[in-house]
Parts: C-alpha cells; structure tokens; sequence
C-alpha cells in the first residue's frame, strides 16, 4: 500500500503539474489550470525537437561504436593469455573515473591551442580541429568521450560471457573446419545473444539519460548543436523555473524513449526472425 | 578452443599482436595519462606554451596548492560523509530485501520484486523534480541526509535484484534444515544466510561505493555549497574558478578520482564479480 502510494503519487503529481503553470507569490506556490498552453509550448519548443534528434543519433551511434569495440576487445582479450589480468585492468579504469574527472580529462585532450589531440594533428601539418566548438564535430566529440567512458562496462559483461562459452561447441566446430570468421560470425555471436542484449539494454537506457559528460563539455553547445533531453529539461526547469511545462516536457521525453525502445524491439526481433 | 591462444598463431600476426596490444593500451590510456602529468606540471611550464612536452619541475605543490586554495578537504569530507552511509544503508536493507523475496512465498512477492526492478528503468527525468519537491518540504534540502535518503532509496533496488539472485543459488537445504531443527527465522538470517552472503556483500559494496562516489547529476538537483557538496559538485565549481589554472584541474581531477579507484584496486575481484553477476543473472 505504501509503495504504490510512493510510486502513484509523484507520478500523479507530475501529471498535474503538466496542465498548469507554476507561478510564485509570496513566497507560496500558484497553480493555474493551463493545458493548451502547455501543448503549445511544446509544439513549439525547437530546441526539445533538436534535443531529441541528437539523444537518438548520441545513442544509437555510441551504444553501437561501444558494442562492436566492446565484443572485439573481449574476444581478443580473452585470446591473449600472459597479462589477461593487467590487460583487463587497464581497460576497466573510465569506468571508474567520476564523470566531473572524465569532463576535465577531455577538455584537456580536446582544448584547441594545446589539446593533445590538436597536437598530433597540427605535427601532421594540418590545421587544428576546433573538437568541441564546431557545430559539425561537437557531437562527434562527446561521442568519443562516452564510448571512452562506456565500452569498458560492455567489454566487461561480453568477457565474461566469452569466458563462459561452451568449449566443446567451439571445439567441435572448429575440427568440422571452422575458419575463424566463420567462428566468430555463426557460432560466437549467436551464443552470446543474451549477454549482447542485456549489454544493449543497459546502455540503451543510460544513453537517454545521458547528461554528465555533455553538461560538463560543452553545456549543450556551440548554439543547439549537442542538445540532448535530459539537458534541456535542466534547464527548463533550474534555469527558466518553468515547472509546469517542465513536467510535460519530462513526460513528453518518458513517451519518447518507451516508443524508441519499442520501435527498437520490434526492429530486433524482425532481423532475429529472419 | 576458441579464441585460439595467440600462442599458436603464425609469427607475424604474433609479432604484429605483441607490437598492437601495448599501443592500443596507451592510447587508451592516454586521457589519464595527459591529465596525471599535467597535474605535476609547474604553473610556469604552463605559463610558457609547454602544455605537452615534458614537465621542467615536478610540481608535487600543485597538489598542495588544491587543497590550501579550494575546500578540497571539505568536499572529500562530504563525499565520504555521503557514500559509506548510502552503501551501508542500500547494502544492509538489500540483505533484508532479498533474503524475504528470495526465500519465503508469499502473496505479492513477485510484484514488490517488480517494483523494485522496474525502479531501475525509470527515467530520471520524472524523478527530479518530485525528489527536489520532497526533500524542500522535508527540510533536507541541501543536507548530507537529504543525499544518503535518496541514493539509498534508489541503489537499493539494484542491490536488491543483485542479492534476491544471489540467495536463490545458495543451497535451500541448509535453511530448511535449521528450521527442522527450530532456528528462528532472525538466527537463520544472521548465522547462516549472512556468512555465505559475504563475497556478494563485497562486491555489491564496492559497485555501490563507485556508483554514489561519482554521482554528479543528484549532487547538483539536491545540494548547493561547499558546507554539503561531495567532491565531484566541488569539482565543478572549483573548474569555474580555475579557468587557465590546468595543473589545479588537473590535480583535482586526480583527487576526486582516487578514492574509487583505490577501492578498485583493493577489491578487484569482486568488483568484476559483482559487475557481472549483477548484469547477466538479472
């Protein structure tokens, strides 16, 4: 009783506050009753639809880059066998790094005059890349910077998976004459589907929510060009106090992803059929 | 076997591996070690242009200079004040959590199991601003309290999944056993269940410990100023202040990151224990 009280309040509360605005007066809180004034609001809020775009590209690029590097780490690791240990080791570490530390580590990297990567490019003769104030590159940069951050959580789960494979499957497949592609593409992968969806699923859901990294590189900037939702619903509501329109826009985000994630099953499970 | 040991490789891929492994690592390395030279590099070399080569001093000050010149001290102070109750809070109930879910069928069981896994997929966003809401009308705004109540209250529905699994693969005879025998179900808890329990607490502790250690996103909805900021809020402030002062960035970055990584390299194996554990058997 009390934890659907818990959970069916807050909700309950968030959708009343999507129909109103929030004002402040003395001190006290006002609500006005103002749902077409909100749905407009959201029609005709650019940046939520610019944020939106760049969360899915974010997403599905970096859940991607992450997922295919991940599972050829930990095929190749778990190949390697002096320094398993250390090599595990020292692809763990970004996990471990607090977000704040990974923001200042990249500015650094990225910095235009004296980044490290401007360095190299510069060496080469070419001119140096403005990585997080470019419209084009922005969002590419912070890219890098999750799958920097990220790839070890899904190496981690598909090594263990790797580890866990049925010898004589491989074993047997390999004295039928399996060449290693053959291996990898028709026998490893299949076997590892669940720890492959479970590594999907996960960053999935934490790439919607993505906030550290780009809130602390380059606060949604150059103009809209790294927007992401859970950014501009900050802002609407700490920095513009819109808690009304706020509260539509969270649930307008909340539609969003479920519809992203069912569209994305659906699209799963027809390439699994076939 | 797959993957073949690189061992039975031909010569040149062997060759070609052992040249690849260590550069890929560097380069992997690479942001960390950019940042852990520069927090060694003198202001001076900064100063003069030399951002990449090699530092002219070794500039151990710096790290000194962090915490004379910012509430260093204090945000450290904080973040322990925050995460090793948060961890025995979310750890201790779980225990509880999961020894009831795990081992006794009642009515509801599986929905409050539900409850506490769905909890993990929702979306922060909804989250925020009841959470800020509550925590004004509770006086905790901006308390240590504040921040432990709520991270307690969302690890431990992870933790909770993590050790329901867990109890469920421990030999079931062994409670039934005690019972036969007339244990009290308290006793069977503390002296039988908790013991086998130990490599899961650990793990669980540690996962726990990093995850609320780097929370920046509820430090920032539900704190404000140094009296109750943890160290990775600080941090953030503190970058604003020190706008070109990179050997300070640096060297704060390097501070707010070790008490994680050390509790990594202490407890290794159970860290990717619980990692793994936790993700496959959900």
């Amino acid at each position: 009783m009390l934890l659907i009280l818990l959970t069916v309040y807050p909700i309950l509360n968030l959708i009343g506050m999507s129909v109103s605005t929030i004002g402040f007066q003395a001190a006290r809180e006002v609500w006005s009753f103002t749902p077409a004034r909100n749905f407009q609001d959201l029609i005709d809020d650019d940046i939520f639809r610019t944020a939106l775009w760049n969360t899915l590209v974010f997403a599905v690029v970096a859940v991607t880059i992450e997922i295919v590097l991940g599972l050829t780490l930990a095929i190749l690791v778990a190949s390697v066998s002096r320094f398993k240990g250390l090599v595990r080791t020292v692809l763990i570490v970004p996990i471990l790094m607090p977000p704040v530390a990974i923001g200042s580590m990249w500015k650094l990297m990225y910095s235009l005059d004296f980044g490290v990567l401007n360095q190299i490019v510069t060496s080469f003769g070419l001119q140096p890349v403005n990585w997080l104030g470019s419209t084009l590159l922005a969002l590419f940069s912070i890219i890098i910077v999750d799958v920097w951050h990220w790839t070890p959580f899904v190496f981690l789960i598909l090594f263990a998976a790797v580890e866990g494979l049925p010898k004589e499957v491989i074993e047997a497949a390999r004295i039928d004459g399996a060449r290693n592609r053959e291996l990898v593409f028709k026998i490893i992968i299949p076997l590892m589907k669940p720890a492959l969806a479970v590594a999907v699923l996960f960053r999935i859901i934490l790439a919607f929510k993505v906030f550290d990294e780009v809130f602390l590189l380059t606060s949604g900037g150059p103009g809209t060009s790294t927007e992401v939702v859970s950014l501009h619903l900050y802002k609407v509501f700490f920095e513009q106090n819109q808690m009304g329109y706020g509260a539509l826009l969270s649930l307008a985000i909340i539609a969003a992803t479920i519809a992203f994630l069912w569209v994305g099953q659906r699209a799963a499970s027809a390439v699994g059929a076939r | 076997m797959f993957p073949r040991p690189i061992e039975k490789a031909d010569p040149a891929s062997r060759a070609a591996y052992q040249i690849a492994l260590p550069l890929a690592l560097i380069i992997w390395l690479l942001p960390l070690i950019g940042i852990a030279v520069t927090s060694f590099r003198p202001a001076s070399d900064l100063a003069s242009g030399n951002y990449f080569g090699v530092p002219s001093q070794f500039a151990i000050w710096n790290y000194v200079d962090v915490f004379q010149q910012s509430p260093m001290g204090r945000y450290i102070w904080n973040s322990f004040r925050i995460t090793v109750p948060a961890v025995i809070g979310a750890v201790a109930l779980s225990c509880l959590t999961g020894f009831a879910l795990s081992t006794y069928r009642f009515r509801g069981n599986l929905v409050i199991f539900f409850i506490f896994v769905a909890g993990n997929f929702v979306p922060f966003q909804i989250l925020m601003v009841p959470v800020r809401d509550l925590t004004l009308k509770l006086g905790l705004y901006d308390t240590a309290t504040g921040l432990v109540l709520f991270h307690v209250a969302f690890q431990t529905g992870f933790c909770t999944l993590f050790m329901r699994n867990f109890i469920r693969a421990l030999p079931y005879e062994l409670l039934e056993s005690a019972r036969v025998e007339g244990v009290s179900e308290f006793r069977i808890f503390w002296y039988i269940v908790l013991p086998l329990m130990r490599p899961a607490i650990a793990a669980l502790a540690v996962l726990i410990f990093t995850f609320v250690w780097n929370d920046y996103f509820w430090a920032l909805v539900l704190t404000q100023g140094a009296s109750t900021q943890p160290v990775t809020a600080g941090l953030y402030t503190l970058n604003g202040q020190w706008v070109s002062s990179w050997q300070l960035v640096s060297a704060g970055a390097i501070v707010a990151a070790m008490p994680p990584v050390i509790m990594f390299f202490l407890m290794q194996r159970h860290f990717i224990a619980g990692l793994t554990l936790g993700a496959t058997k959900g």
